[in-house]
C-alpha cells in the first residue's frame, strides 16, 4: 500500500522543532518521547533538545501526551545568529507551533488541536480506543465523534493530515497491534527527512529494542510506506 | 536512562535525562548520607532511583519512611550529626511536616540539609495547588528553584553548599512540569560520603524551650538576614539575562521582567515570539531577596514597569513591591504587575505570557494575539464536545471486585433496609471508585481524611445513613491510624475497609512499612541492620477491636466477599474488613521478572475469551468494568459516529494483552451469567489445550 502525496514547499519555521506525540496509556507513548529524544541528542545538526510527558494515569487507561523539542543548529538553518543553546528550555509546545503531531488515537489527537496549525503534519491512527464511558453511555458523556469529522477538522487546519489504521496493519504484518507506533514513526521519518536521518533513527532503535527487533521491521514498512 | 547509568562515575558526560533524574544525580554526586522520602507526584521517581542507589551502594542511606514528618526528622538528625541529608516529599507533604519544619531551623543544620519540595500548581496528580513559597514567610527557610534540567542537578550541590555556609536548612521548590521535563545535562564528579557523624551535645542550641527559643530565634533572623545581604550568593543563584553574542539589551520600552523557575522559559519563549530584548532577571535564590541588587536591577535598565512572571501566588511580586516601596534608593515610580493580569490558578503557558507582556509592552504584534485568539474560539467550539477518559482500575486489579461485590451488596441492603450508605474516601487507588461503573465516593480532602471526617459525621447522622470508610494500607500507616484509634475508642458508628495491597502503589508500588519483606526482591547489603515489617492484622487485633468486628478476606471471591458485606455493613459500633490481596499490577512485574530469569518457570498459560454466542447483557461492562473487556465494530466505515455504536454493530473481546490471567483468577467469568466467557489452558510442554 502506497499513498502518493504532494511534497511541500515550507519546510522549517523558526529553529525549533516540535514534535508531540499523544494516545492512550499502554500505546507506548512514552517511549516514542525517549525514542525521539535520543534521536535528537545524536543527530549532529541537534543542538538542544527537550521534552515532557504527561504522568500518573497513563497506565490506567487516560489520555497521555509526551513532546519532545529540538533546537536546530542556527548556523545553518537560521537567519538569526542571537539565539544560543539556552534559548529552547521551555518543555511544553506553545499554541500552534507542532511541525508534526504523531496521534496513535483519533479522539486524543483531536484533543490536542491547540498545537495544530498551518505548519503542521499530522500522522493519525483511526483506530478508536473507546472510553469506558462512551461504550456504557452514561449520561454526562459526550459521543465519540466519527472519524470523518475529526479528519475534516484536521484537513481545515494542519498542513497536511497522513491517516489510516495503524493497528490493522501491524496486526496484518505482525500478528500484533503494538508496533502500530513504531510504523507511524516510520512515516513520520520519512516526511521530514530534513532533520530525520534514517540510519540514525534506525541505530536509535536498535539500542531501545535490539537489532534483531520487530520493531525494525515495523519501522521499514512505516518508511515505506508514503511516498512524497 | 537505565537506572544503572544514572550512577555511572564519568564526569563531563552529557546525557538525557528527566527533572526527576537530574535530582537523583544531583544527591549522588553531592555525598549526601542519608535521604528520606514518602512517595507522591511529582517527586516518587526520585526516591525509586535513591532507593536502587541505597541498595547497591555501601555508604548512602535511603529510607521510604511513614510520613514526611518522619522524613524530615529523620534527616534533621543526620544533618545535626555533621553529614549531608535531603528530605523529599509532594508540596501537601510539607503540611504533614510542618510542625518540625517550624521550629528546628532555630537550632540550625551542621551537616547541609534541604528540603526538596515537587509543587502541583496545574493539579495534574493532587488534590491542592498550595503554594509552598507562602510557608517561608514564617519559617524564614531561604528558597532556591532551579528552572532547567542542569540546574535540577547543580542546585542540589549548590544548595548543600549554601545551606554548609549559613548552618540553616535550604528549600528547594521545584514544580511538576520540570521534574517530569527532559534535558541534557553534564555529569559532575562524585563526592565522597562520610560514612559515621557525630553529635555534639550543645543544649542551648537543640532544646528549643522558652527563653532558648527566643535567643535561637533571634540568631536564626540574623543569619537569614545575612544571608539575604550576600550579593555573592545573589549572583551565584540569580542571573540577568544576556542576549546573544552582543549582549545588547533593548530596553527601549523601559520594561523589565522578573521571573524564576520553569517560567523562565516561558518568558524567553514570549519574548522570541515577539521579537523583543527586554532585560530579564532570573530568580534561582527567590527567597530572601536581596534589596539593593533588585533595585539595582531596576536602576541600570531605568526601569518604568516591572513584570512578574511566577505561577499561582504573587510571591516574588510582593516582596519586590514591599522592596521598591520601602527600601529602594531611586523615589521614581516604577509600575509593578503581575498578579493583576496573570492567573493565580492553574499553570503559566507561553501563550498566557505573550499576552502578558503584550499589554505593557509598546509594539504592534497584533497579529499573534489574532492567531491566538482565533486557534481558542475552536478550541472552545470543539474540545466541550470531546468524550473525556476517566481513569479506572487497571486490568485484573484486586479492587475491582471488591467494589462490584460491595456495590451488589450496598444495593440489597439499600432496597431491603432503606439504608443510605455514604463514603469516605482517602488518598490512594481506591479513590478510583469515583468513576464509572462503581461511583462509590462522597469525599476526597487528604491523607487520613477518610476516616477522619467519617469520624464526627458518624456520631451524628440519621440512623438510616452508614458510613463506610477506604483506606489503603500505606496511607494507613501514613495518618490512618490516628482517627482509626479515635473511631475504636468512641465505638463510632462505621465500617472501615482497608485495602492492603501491600505497596504504596498509586505512585508506582514502592515499598512501605507494612510491605512483606520475602516480596521485596533485593535486601539491603550486609552491612545494613534486618529490616521489620509491620503486621497491620496484628496490629489491628490488639488495639481494642473486638474480634467479631475485625474480618480479614481475600479480594477475588466475589460471593465471599458479599457475604461479608451484608453481615458486616449492618451491624453497629466500628468494624474493620481489611482485604488481603497484594497490587495485581506489582505481582505481574514479579512473575514477569522471574519467568525471564528462569525459563522453565513458564507455567501453563491462560486465555479468556468471549464467545460469539455473547447475548450482551452488559454484566462484564457495566457493572464489573474491567478495561481488558472491551468492543470491536463488526462494521467498518468513516462515517461510524456514537450514535451507530449500537450492540448490533458490535461485539466484545477480552484484549489479550491487558488481561491479567495469571494474576486474575477470571473474575469476569465469575459474573457471567450466561457463562459466555471460557477459558482456554495450554500447557507449554504438551502444546494441548483444554477448555474449561
Amino acid at each position: 500500500m502506497i499513498i502518493n502525496l504532494p511534497r511541500n514547499e515550507v519546510r522549517f519555521i523558526g529553529d525549533i522543532y516540535n514534535i508531540l506525540i499523544t494516545g492512550v496509556g499502554g500505546q507506548g507513548i512514552v517511549l516514542m518521547g525517549n525514542i525521539l529524544r535520543e534521536y535528537g541528542m545524536r543527530f549532529p545538526l541537534i543542538k538542544n533538545v527537550v521534552g515532557t510527558e504527561t504522568r500518573g494515569v497513563s497506565q490506567r487507561e487516560g489520555s497521555v501526551l509526551a513532546t519532545a523539542r529540538y533546537l536546530i543548529d542556527s548556523k545553518i538553518y537560521s537567519l538569526d545568529q542571537n539565539f544560543e543553546t539556552e534559548e529552547l528550555i521551555s518543555p511544553l509546545i506553545p499554541i500552534n507551533d507542532a511541525h508534526i503531531v504523531m496521534g496513535l488515537e483519533p479522539l486524543e489527537t483531536i484533543r490536542n488541536l491547540r498545537y495544530i496549525s498551518e505548519r503542521t503534519v499530522v500522522i493519525m491512527n483511526t483506530h478508536r480506543n473507546y472510553p469506558r464511558n462512551v461504550i456504557l453511555k452514561s449520561e454526562k458523556t459526550n459521543k465519540y465523534p466519527s472519524i470523518g469529522y475529526i479528519i475534516d477538522i484536521l484537513d481545515q487546519i494542519a498542513r497536511r493530515t497522513v491517516s489510516m489504521d495503524f493497528n490493522e496493519l501491524s496486526e496484518a504484518k505482525f500478528d500484533n497491534a503494538i508496533y502500530s507506533n513504531i510504523i507511524l514513526l516510520g512515516v513520520g521519518v520519512k516526511e521530514f527527512r530534513e532533520i530525520f536521518n534514517k540510519k540514525l533513527m534506525i541505530s536509535v532503535l536498535q539500542d531501545f529494542f535490539g537489532e534483531n527487533s520487530i520493531n525494525l521491521d515495523a519501522f521499514e514498512l512505516g518508511y515505506n510506506l508514503v511516498n512524497f | 536512562m537505565k537506572i544503572a547509568e544514572l550512577f555511572q562515575d564519568s564526569p563531563g558526560k552529557k546525557v538525557l535525562i528527566s527533572g526527576n533524574e537530574a535530582f537523583a544525580r544531583g544527591i549522588f554526586e553531592s555525598g549526601v548520607r542519608f535521604a528520606a522520602n514518602y512517595p507522591g507526584t511529582p517527586l516518587s521517581e526520585v526516591g525509586d532511583y535513591l532507593n536502587f542507589l541505597s541498595k547497591n551502594s555501601d555508604g548512602f542511606t535511603f529510607d521510604y519512611s511513614v510520613n514526611e514528618k518522619v522524613a524530615l526528622e529523620s534527616c534533621i538528625g543526620v544533618s545535626w550529626t555533621g553529614l549531608r541529608s535531603v528530605a523529599m516529599f509532594k508540596h501537601l507533604g510539607l503540611n504533614v511536616a510542618a510542625d518540625p519544619l517550624h521550629t528546628f531551623p532555630y537550632s540550625g543544620v551542621d551537616g547541609g540539609m534541604l528540603i526538596l519540595c515537587g509543587g502541583d500548581p496545574g493539579i495534574l496528580s493532587s488534590t491542592n495547588a498550595q503554594d509552598n513559597r507562602l510557608y517561608s514567610l514564617h519559617t524564614k527557610i531561604p528558597i532556591i528553584e532551579p528552572s532547567t534540567v542542569q540546574e535540577c542537578k547543580d542546585f542540589i550541590r549548590e544548595g548543600l553548599r549554601l545551606s554548609e555556609l549559613y548552618k540553616i536548612p535550604i528549600y528547594v521548590h521545584v514544580t511538576s512540569r520540570l521534574c517530569h521535563s527532559h534535558g541534557i545535562v553534564t555529569l559532575g564528579k562524585i563526592n565522597m560520603i562520610e560514612n559515621t557523624g557525630t553529635f555534639k551535645k550543645d543544649p542551648d542550641r537543640y532544646i528549643n524551650t522558652l527563653n532558648r527559643a527566643l535567643s535561637n530565634q533571634t540568631k536564626y533572623f540574623q543569619i537569614v538576614g545575612e544571608l539575604a545581604k550576600n550579593k555573592k550568593i545573589f549572583y551565584l543563584f540569580n542571573k540577568v539575562k544576556e542576549w546573544g553574542k552582543k549582549k545588547e539589551i533593548e530596553d527601549i520600552s523601559e520594561v523589565g521582567i522578573i521571573t524564576s523557575g520553569l517560567c523562565y522559559s516561558y518568558v524567553i519563549q514570549a519574548c522570541r515570539k515577539l521579537e523583543i530584548k527586554p532585560p530579564i532577571l532570573k530568580l534561582g535564590l527567590i527567597f530572601p531577596i536581596n534589596r539593593d541588587e533588585i533595585c539595582t536591577f531596576a536602576n541600570t535598565y531605568n526601569l518604568k514597569k516591572l513584570l512578574v512572571v511566577e505561577e499561582l501566588e504573587p510571591f516574588i511580586e510582593t516582596v519586590s513591591k514591599r522592596t521598591f516601596c520601602n527600601y529602594c534608593d531611586s523615589k521614581r515610580d516604577l509600575e509593578i504587575h503581575g498578579k493583576d493580569f496573570l492567573p493565580k490558578i492553574g499553570e503559566l503557558t507561553t501563550d498566557i505570557v505573550i499576552r502578558f507582556i503584550m499589554n505593557h509592552y509598546n509594539i504592534e504584534r497584533e497579529h499573534l494575539i489574532e492567531n491566538i485568539d482565533q486557534k481558542e474560539q475552536i478550541l472552545k467550539e470543539i474540545l466541550p464536545s470531546l468524550p473525556i477518559r476517566e481513569p479506572t482500575f487497571c486490568a485484573g486489579c484486586q479492587y475491582r471486585p471488591v467494589f462490584y461485590s460491595l456495590k451488589k451488596a450496598v444495593e440489597k441492603l439499600s432496597e431491603k433496609k432503606g439504608y443510605e450508605f455514604i463514603y469516605a474516601g482517602d488518598i490512594g487507588c481506591y479513590t478510583l471508585s469515583e468513576s464509572y461503573p462503581y461511583q462509590m465516593l462522597d469525599w476526597v480532602v487528604c491523607m487520613g481524611a477518610g476516616i477522619g471526617i467519617a469520624n464526627g459525621m458518624a456520631q451524628v447522622v440519621n440512623e438510616h445513613q452508614k458510613l463506610i470508610a477506604f483506606i489503603g494500607d500505606s496511607t494507613l500507616l501514613h495518618t490512618g491510624l490516628q482517627p482509626l484509634i479515635n473511631a475504636i475508642k468512641n465505638n463510632t458508628e462505621m465500617t472501615i475497609i482497608i485495602f492492603n495491597n501491600y505497596w504504596t502503589s498509586m505512585t508506582g508500588q514502592q515499598e512501605h512499612a507494612g510491605t512483606p519483606r520475602s516480596l521485596i526482591e533485593v535486601q539491603d547489603s550486609a552491612s545494613k541492620r534486618e529490616k521489620k515489617e509491620i503486621n497491620i492484622i496484628a496490629l489491628l487485633e490488639n488495639i481494642g477491636l473486638e474480634k467479631e468486628n475485625l474480618i480479614v478476606s481475600r479480594a477475588y471471591n466475589i460471593e465471599q466477599l458479599e457475604k461479608v458485606f451484608l453481615n458486616t455493613l449492618p451491624r453497629p459500633g466500628t468494624k474493620v474488613i481489611v482485604i488481603n490481596e497484594e497490587c495485581a499490577l506489582e505481582k505481574k512485574r514479579r512473575q514477569k521478572l522471574y519467568e525471564d530469569q528462569d525459563a522453565d518457570l513458564q507455567k501453563e498459560q491462560v486465555y479468556y475469551t468471549i464467545l460469539d454466542s455473547c447475548i450482551k447483557c452488559n454484566e462484564c461492562i457495566e457493572y464489573l468494568g474491567c478495561p481488558a473487556i472491551n468492543i470491536e465494530i463488526l462494521e467498518k466505515g468513516e462515517n461510524l459516529s456514537d450514535d451507530n455504536i449500537i450492540p448490533k454493530n458490535y461485539k466484545y473481546f477480552i484484549n489479550e494483552s491487558s488481561c491479567m490471567p495469571n494474576i486474575c483468577p477470571g473474575v469476569c467469568k465469575t459474573v457471567c451469567k450466561d457463562n459466555m466467557i471460557k477459558k482456554t489452558l495450554i500447557n507449554p510442554n504438551d502444546n494441548k489445550s483444554s477448555k474449561e
